[in-house]
C-alpha cells in the first residue's frame, strides 16, 4: 500500500521489509502470552517503584 | 607562549601556588592531555595570558567570603587562553592592532580559556574549553554545551562549552561546583538564574548534617542539593535508591541519555573510599555500529552508550565515565599501578534532574508505556530486531528537525509542523537497524494517570500493512486498548489508515 505520508517510492527501497506469514497471528488472550505480559507488568511495576526517593539515603553527604 | 608542559604550569600558576604544586594537580595532567597533541585532544599551539581579569563567578565568591578575611586575598584573576594555532607575540599585538577582515590565524583557531584565581591550590576558576570534535568513528554529543561568547580586548570569539570550576573547598565543595556547572545550561534552557558557588552554597542552606555553618563549606547532603535547585526556580528528579539501582546499568544509562538528549545537565552522585561526589554529565558517545538483538526485555538504544563525559571539578571538563559491569563508575581519577595510572572506580550512589516544573512525566512513565507497546512487537514479530530510543525534547527542537528532514510528503510535513504541540514532549522511537519503524510523541506536560500520547507516525510501510489487519484481531484491540487506552488505539488506527 502506497504510503500517504511518505516521498514516492523512489525513498521506500530503503526501507526494511517486515514480514509474516499470512496465516500467521497474535493471540492476547492465550494463556502463554497472559503469563508473560503479567511477568512485563512487574518488571515495570518495580521499576516505578524505583522512582520512588529512598528517605534513609538523603542525609548520604558529598564532600570530596 | 607556545603551549607545553612548563608553560601550562606557569600559566596556571599564581603568587600562592607554585608551578610546583600546580603540575601536582590532577588538572593540569587532565588539560595537558584534553589541550594537547594526541589523538582526539584539542591540538592546542599557543598561550595567551590576560592579566588584571575580573571573573563575575570569584569576585561574588570574593564578596561573599575573601574580602572579610584579615589575609589579603587578591580580587583579580588571570585569563589563560588556548588557540590551536603557532602565532609570535607580535603577530598577536598585529591581529588586536589591525581591524582586518582576512581571516586571521590567531582568531579563528579560538580554544577557550581557563580562569585562574587568585588563591592556595585550588587556582582552577570559571572554565570555557571547546568540547570534543565528533568524528565518523566517535559519535560523540554533547547536549549541555551551549555558545558562550567571549570577548578578548574587543574580539568576539566564540565557544561551545559548559562552565567548567574546580571547587576551592571554602565557598563550596564538589556539589557547589556541580550545580554551577549544571545551572549554566538551566538558565539557557529555562531562563533560570545563574548563581555563584558562594550564592548555591548559601541557598542549600544548612540541614547540619556535617557542619554547624555554611562556609567554610564541607559539602552538601541531597536535600542541600535539593534546595539549591529549588532556589532557582526548578524541581528535582531525584533517584538514590536500591530499586533504582536493580534496575541495571542500561536502564541507568538510558535514564542518564533521555534526559541529557535535551540538554539538561544529569548530577551524579558517586562514593570513593574518601567520601561521596558529585559530577555533572554534559554529554555522552554512542557505541558504533549499532547493532542489537531481541530479546524477552525491551531493548533501549542508550544501553549501548560508551561513555559519558562529564564535568568533574577534581579532574576536568568533559572527562570520561563510564560503568563496568557490576555497575560501578569508572571514573578519570587515576590511581597509581605498577602497569601504569588505573582509573579509579567509585560507587553509583544517585542522579538528580533539575528540571522546569512544567516537565511531569518521568521516563519511567514512557517507560512502562513502551514497554506495553514492545508487547505487542515481541509477540508479533519474534526475530525482529526492535530497539526504543526514547528522550525528552522541546517539540521546537523536534519539528527544526522535520524541517530539515526530506523524509516526508509536502502534506505531511505541513500538518506535522504546523499541529501544536505541548513545549515538552517524550518521543519513543521504535527502531529496527538505523530505520525508525514507527514513532510515539507524548505530553511531558501530562499527569502520570492520563492517556498522553498525542501523536502516533508510522514510517515503514510494511508494518502499516500489517497492522491494519492486526488492528481487526479483537485480542490486539484489547490488548491496545486496556493496556494503554482507547485513545491510544484510535490514534494507531488513524496512523496505520484505519
Amino acid at each position: 500500500m502506497q504510503s500517504k505520508d511518505h516521498k514516492p517510492s523512489s525513498d521506500q527501497s530503503s526501507q526494511i521489509k517486515i514480514e509474516v506469514s499470512p496465516a500467521s497471528t497474535v493471540d492476547f488472550y492465550s494463556d502463554p502470552v497472559k503469563r508473560k505480559l503479567y511477568e512485563v507488568k512487574k518488571q515495570v511495576k518495580s521499576v516505578l517503584e524505583g522512582a520512588n526517593i529512598d528517605p534513609h539515603k538523603l542525609n548520604f553527604n558529598f564532600t570530596v | 607562549m607556545p603551549f607545553n608542559p612548563g608553560n601550562l604550569a606557569l600559566a596556571l600558576s599564581n603568587e600562592l601556588t607554585s608551578t610546583v604544586k600546580v603540575s601536582e594537580k590532577k588538572h593540569y595532567n587532565y588539560l595537558m592531555d584534553y589541550l594537547g597533541n594526541d589523538g582526539d585532544s584539542l591540538g592546542a599551539k599557543t598561550i595567551v595570558i590576560e592579566y588584571d581579569y575580573i571573573s563575575k563567578s570569584y569576585l561574588n565568591d570574593y564578596s561573599n567570603f575573601y574580602s572579610s578575611c584579615f589575609s589579603k586575598y587578591e580580587r583579580f584573576c588571570k585569563r589563560v587562553h588556548f588557540f590551536s594555532n603557532s602565532f609570535s607575540q607580535k603577530q598577536f599585538t598585529n591581529a588586536i592592532k589591525q581591524n582586518s577582515l582576512r581571516k586571521s590565524i590567531v582568531w579563528n583557531s579560538y580554544l577557550g580559556y581557563v580562569v585562574v584565581k587568585p588563591l592556595p591550590l585550588l587556582t582552577v576558576g570559571a572554565t570555557l574549553l571547546k568540547t570534543y570534535e565528533p568524528t565518523v568513528t566517535h559519535k560523540r554529543y554533547f547536549p549541555s554545551s551551549k555558545e558562550y561568547k567571549v570577548n578578548l580586548f574587543g574580539k568576539e570569539l566564540k565557544v561551545n562549552s559548559l562552565g567548567f570550576q574546580e571547587q576551592d573547598s571554602v565557598v563550596g565543595a564538589c556539589a557547589s561546583s556541580a550545580l554551577w556547572s549544571a545551572f549554566q545550561k538551566t538558565s539557557q534552557l529555562f531562563q533560570t538564574p545563574l548563581p555563584s558557588p558562594s550564592d548555591i552554597t548559601k541557598s542549600a542552606k544548612n540541614s547540619f548534617q556535617s557542619s554547624g555553618r555554611i562556609y567554610p563549606n564541607g559539602g552538601l547532603d541531597h536535600y542541600q542539593i535539593g534546595n539549591a535547585i529549588e532556589a532557582v526556580g526548578l524541581v528535582s528528579e531525584l533517584r538514590n535508591s536500591k530499586k533504582f539501582k536493580d534496575t541495571g546499568i542500561g536502564f541507568i544509562k538510558s535514564f542518564i541519555y533521555a534526559y541529557n538528549k535535551m540538554g539538561l545537565p544529569v548530577l551524579m552522585g558517586i562514593e570513593f573510599p574518601e567520601g561521596g561526589h558529585l559530577i555533572t554529565i554534559a554529554g555522552y558517545k554512542e557505541e558504533e555500529p549499532v547493532s542489537f538483538t531481541r530479546t524477552a526485555d525491551t531493548v533501549l538504544k542508550a544501553s549501548g552508550i560508551e561513555r559519558f563525559y562529564a564535568h568533574d571539578d577534581q579532574v576536568g571538563p568533559f572527562s570520561r565515565l563510564s560503568f563496568d559491569t557490576n555497575g560501578d563508575v569508572i571514573t578519570s581519577w587515576l590511581i597509581d599501578d605498577p602497569a601504569g595510572p588505573q582509573p579509579k572506580k567509585a560507587k553509583f550512589v544517585s542522579l538528580f534532574i533539575p528540571l522546569y516544573n512544567k516537565i511531569r512525566l518521568t521516563f519511567e512513565n514512557i517507560y512502562l508505556k513502551t514497554r506495553l507497546i514492545d508487547f505487542y512487537f515481541s509477540e508479533r514479530f519474534e526475530t525482529l530486531p526492535v530497539y526504543w530510543d526514547i528522550y525528552l525534547s522541546l517539540s521546537n527542537h523536534y519539528k527544526e528537525n522535520i524541517f530539515k528532514s526530506s523524509s516526508f510528503a509536502p502534506q505531511k510535513r505541513y500538518q506535522l509542523l504546523t499541529e501544536p504541540l505541548p513545549k515538552y514532549i517524550w518521543i519513543a522511537k521504535a527502531m529496527v537497524g538505523k530505520e525508525c519503524i514507527v514513532e510515539f510523541m507524548f505530553d511531558a506536560t501530562q499527569i502520570a494517570a492520563s492517556e498522553s500520547c498525542i501523536r502516533i507516525t508510522i514510517f515503514n510501510d510494511s508494518l502499516r500493512s500489517i497492522l491494519l489487519v492486526d488492528l481487526t484481531n479483537q485480542s490486539v484491540i484489547d490488548h491496545f486498548t486496556n493496556e494503554l487506552s482507547s485513545k491510544f488505539f484510535t490514534l494507531l488506527s488513524e496512523a496505520a489508515g484505519k
